[in-house]
């Protein structure tokens, strides 16, 4: 990476990432690998989180097909209403860099807008809040992903993580928490 | 006698990630179409506690309808079936007790061949009833558990399993769970009789007689339950299985283990798993075949028995999509650029394309990037041979087919963003000095009719046109109801685009433009001119008199596209003026410019009243001119005329525009002036600026 250009290759994005999945598997820290290595654009690694939240408005529409609960099955309060949130870390070819993508959704499979998703990131208030996530085409998916802009990750692996052995880990590490994932320290020693 | 309360079972929490609904919504459209078989598919759940999340999940996402089930990470499995359902009516009204009867017949199959002995995981069986309304993406959905009923089991007391085995115990337990086959992993039996705990799996129930000793055996299970009152829902088919396979547990007090993992450190170990000790109830085992209606029917958001909905519209109708880019584009403008621009003002704004030739293609394109939504075009000629390679919304087939040009390109523009309400009428303006006969009154009565209509009801009418005379009526019309009225028009290699001002009779409506720079001189938005402004005579028959090359005016190819697209910016900057079409136009006194130093009239710049292009210098001049009270189409004589006498007046001009003049009192200057001869004006405002 001595070119200030090119923030990372495509080559070096595929090993950093099959770094992280395997000290993942041995953590057990749940991210997923997808895609085939010789179908070359199609990898990505994923991590989901759940986080409960307030429910969502009731679909009036609904109500006419329930029935009584008369059946013995408990039920166990569990009203707290949850989201899943998943991070995508994929490689963009035109910035020639990893980004990350997030999507939020309801139990029921809808998506959460951008605007919902500041929210519940905490930062609809933040001014910068353009900037740091948009909505773009996931480039493995090609379908509309909350993506944390990649304009600016270049320059900061090419400053800040041109020396880290897994820049990925680096930048994650650095950015992610932002959008609320957390990096496990243990993924450091991947750095130097 | 000891005293007892029933085993109650966690129920799962769906949970459906959108990739379900994609990869349904591909599969109903490309393959099932209408048929209504039922899918195998995958199901998840996990036994790890994840870190915030209290709610036993049981998820399913694209990768559920893969024939292999590659779950990873720690994810266990279940066996499903997608039952998808063509109508809403069949969802509704199909008998779901014979749907659950049938569905668990499977597991019991499973559990009576033995075959659930061998494949444990068998008994993680779900199935979901669908119906997917592709037209809408709304997917109604209810998931079931499918589980036998009426086993009364008695819980005796919970005990943590750290209270039995010892730690380096529960960490070689902890090493042996994981090296477990997937299919195993989910019902297995430990054995403490050994100084080694030893995991035996769940086909080994065969070898236990009635006189094994229970206390040695631990039933285990991977418990997607986070609660400590309660195991998990699949436990049920667990302890049917027991049941079955060995009758002589009943009444017997049993250890069923709910193995559960969760992280300690870098480690995920299983000494959160918990013991209930339980007394079996002694059944007849027809009594809890599926002739019995099993249990399992998913409680919705409202803890009531009924499908949950989801609506995917915005996420996956590509309709929907093609908006929210198209507007999240210019939100990201908005965002990054200009924070105070108001984007729903451009959004809504009503315009009204007199033309759709080389100009109304470019002016309707240039909108829609602003991601105006209502564009209506009006023409009266059919798309021609010459047309499509100039004329951005149109096409070959367009002209071979005789398309109205009106039409073609309402439907073009839908073509290209299916947001946009476009709409295309195909009839003639009216004109001054263009004579109407007795046969075409009605029809000219019709077309002014249409066209005043339309101008009362959109915000801003563009004169794309290629004439002059035609430019007439909207031009009286567009003051008449105080519409913005943008003219552009097209010389060889000149072009001028023009605001009309702005008419008012309110004093409050007037803003007087503040200026305190030097050699800058303003006007007021009501005090400007319009098209015919500068003009002495009427408009007349502009294409009589001259000869075949010469009326049809020929232009520099690109001069369209630049001249469209500066009539489209100089209308929203108008628009995001605080004073919309009163905005004061400025302009400099000598041959200077108006340059940076000029103070910024809008978030976008300046609001010119007028620009001339020369593309043969490749400049820009700005000038602004006074509206003149003689006007013959926007001066308070020609619009009072027209209130007073409406169609009436508008005949008399059509008849001859000789009848304008006399009215706005050009007859009586042309008489003053002819003896002077000074006729320096009006070659400033010559023919050639119209063009198709």
């Amino acid at each position: 990476m001595d070119s200030t250009n090119i923030c990372m290759t495509w080559d070096s994005f595929v090993n950093y990432v099959v770094e992280i999945k395997t000290l993942s598997d041995e953590l057990h820290d749940e991210w997923e690998f997808h895609g085939e290595s010789d179908n070359e654009n199609s990898i990505y690694i994923s991590k989901k989180l759940h986080k409960t939240f307030q429910p969502a408005a009731i679909d009036e529409e609904l109500i006419n097909f329930e029935e009584d609960a008369d059946e013995d099955i408990p039920n166990m309060e569990n009203k707290s209403v949850l989201l899943t949130l998943e991070y995508h870390v994929a490689f963009h070819p035109t910035y020639s860099c990893p980004i990350l993508c997030l999507n939020a959704w309801n139990m029921n499979g809808s998506l959460l807008t951008l605007e919902e998703c500041w929210q519940h990131l905490g930062f609809s208030d933040c001014d910068y809040k353009y900037n740091m996530l948009t909505q773009m085409d996931h480039p493995v998916l090609m379908r509309p992903f909350l993506t944390v802009h990649p304009c600016k990750t270049g320059d900061l692996i090419g400053t800040s993580f041109h020396k880290s052995k897994n820049p990925i880990v680096s930048w994650l590490s650095a950015v992610a928490p932002i959008f609320g994932l957390k990096i496990l320290p243990e993924y450091a020693k991947l750095t130097f | 006698m000891e005293k007892t309360k029933l085993l109650e079972y966690f129920p799962f929490s769906s949970s459906v990630n959108p990739s379900f609904w994609h990869k349904l919504t591909e599969i109903k459209l490309d393959i099932d179409k209408l048929n209504e078989n039922s899918r195998k598919i995958w199901g998840y759940y996990s036994n790890l506690t994840f870190n915030a999340c209290k709610i036993p999940l049981f998820e399913v996402d694209s990768t559920s309808f893969n024939t292999e089930c590659n779950s990873q990470n720690n994810y266990l499995f279940a066996h499903g079936i997608l039952l998808n359902k063509n109508t809403i009516e069949q969802f509704k009204d199909c008998n779901k007790t014979e749907l659950i009867q049938n569905e668990s017949r499977r597991v019991w199959n499973y559990i009576a061949s033995g075959e659930a002995l061998n494949n444990p995981s068998l008994l993680n069986f779900f199935f979901i009833l669908s119906f997917a309304d592709l037209k809408k993406y709304h997917y109604y959905y209810w998931f079931c558990f499918p589980a036998p009923p009426r086993i009364s089991v008695n819980l005796l007391e919970i005990v943590s399993i750290n209270s039995i085995f010892e730690k380096d115990m529960i960490n070689r337990l902890s090493n042996n769970y994981q090296g477990l086959d997937q299919q195993q992993k989910s019902f297995f039996v430990i054995n403490n009789s050994t100084t080694n705990l030893e995991i035996l799996p769940i086909k080994s129930i065969r070898t236990l007689e009635v006189t094994s000793n229970l206390q040695e055996y631990y039933f285990a299970f991977s418990d997607s339950s986070t609660s400590s009152e309660h195991p998990g829902w699949f436990a049920r088919n667990y302890i049917a299985l027991l049941l079955y396979n060995c009758p002589f547990l009943s009444e017997k007090t049993i250890n069923l283990l709910a193995f559960r993992l969760s992280r300690d450190g870098n480690e995920i170990n299983c000494s959160s798993s918990i013991v209930f000790k339980i007394i079996l109830p002694k059944i007849n085992i027809q009594d809890i075949n599926p002739e019995n209606v099993w249990l399992g029917w998913e409680r919705n958001e409202r803890g009531k028995f009924g499908p949950r909905l989801c609506n995917m519209k915005t996420s996956i109708d590509p309709k929907c999509l093609a908006e929210t880019s198209v507007d999240l584009n210019l939100k990201l403008m908005k965002w990054q650029l200009l924070p105070e621009i108001n984007l729903e003002k451009i959004k809504h704004a009503k315009c009204l394309l007199l033309g759709s030739g080389t100009l109304g293609c470019s002016v309707a394109r240039t909108l829609l990037g602003w991601g105006v939504r209502n564009i209506t075009f009006v023409d009266n000629a059919l798309v021609s041979f010459s047309n499509p390679v100039r004329q951005s919304l149109f096409i070959y087939e367009d002209c071979v087919k005789n398309r109205s040009k009106a039409e073609a390109a309402a439907e073009r523009l839908k073509n290209i963003f299916p947001g946009v309400n476009s709409k295309g009428y195909n009839f003639s303006i009216p004109m001054p000095g263009h004579p109407v006969g007795e046969s075409l009154l009605p029809q000219t009565k019709e077309s002014v009719q249409i066209l005043t209509d339309l101008i009362s009801e959109h915000d801003i009418i563009f004169l794309l046109m290629d004439s002059r005379e035609s430019r007439w009526l909207p031009t009286l019309l567009g003051t008449y109801f105080k519409k913005i009225v943008i003219n552009a028009a097209l010389g060889f290699d000149t072009y001028l685009i023009m605001r009309h001002g702005f008419r008012s009779e309110n004093e409050e409506d007037i803003v007087v433009p503040e200026t305190s720079m030097e050699r800058v001189k303003s006007i007021p938005g009501h005090k400007l001119g319009c098209y015919f402004c500068n003009d002495v005579t009427a408009p007349g028959n502009s294409l009589k008199d001259r000869t075949l090359d010469q009326q049809c005016t020929v232009t520099r190819p690109g001069i369209s596209a630049i001249a469209g697209a500066l009539a489209v910016e100089l209308a929203v900057s108008l628009l995001q003026h605080p004073n919309g079409a009163k905005a004061p136009a400025h302009y400099k006194i000598g041959n200077q410019e108006l340059g940076e130093e000029t103070h910024e009239e809008c978030i976008l710049g300046i609001v010119p009243h007028s620009i001339r292009g020369f593309l043969t210098t490749y400049t820009h001049v700005l000038p602004a001119t006074e509206k003149y009270k003689h006007c013959v189409a926007c001066s308070d004589i020609i619009l009072d005329e027209y209130q007073k006498h409406g169609y009436d007046f508008l005949l008399r001009v059509f008849d001859s525009c000789k009848y304008l003049e006399d009215l706005t009192g050009l007859s009586e200057i042309h008489k003053e002036i002819t003896d002077l001869e000074v006729w320096d004006l009006e070659d400033t405002t010559d023919g050639d600026e119209e063009s198709e």
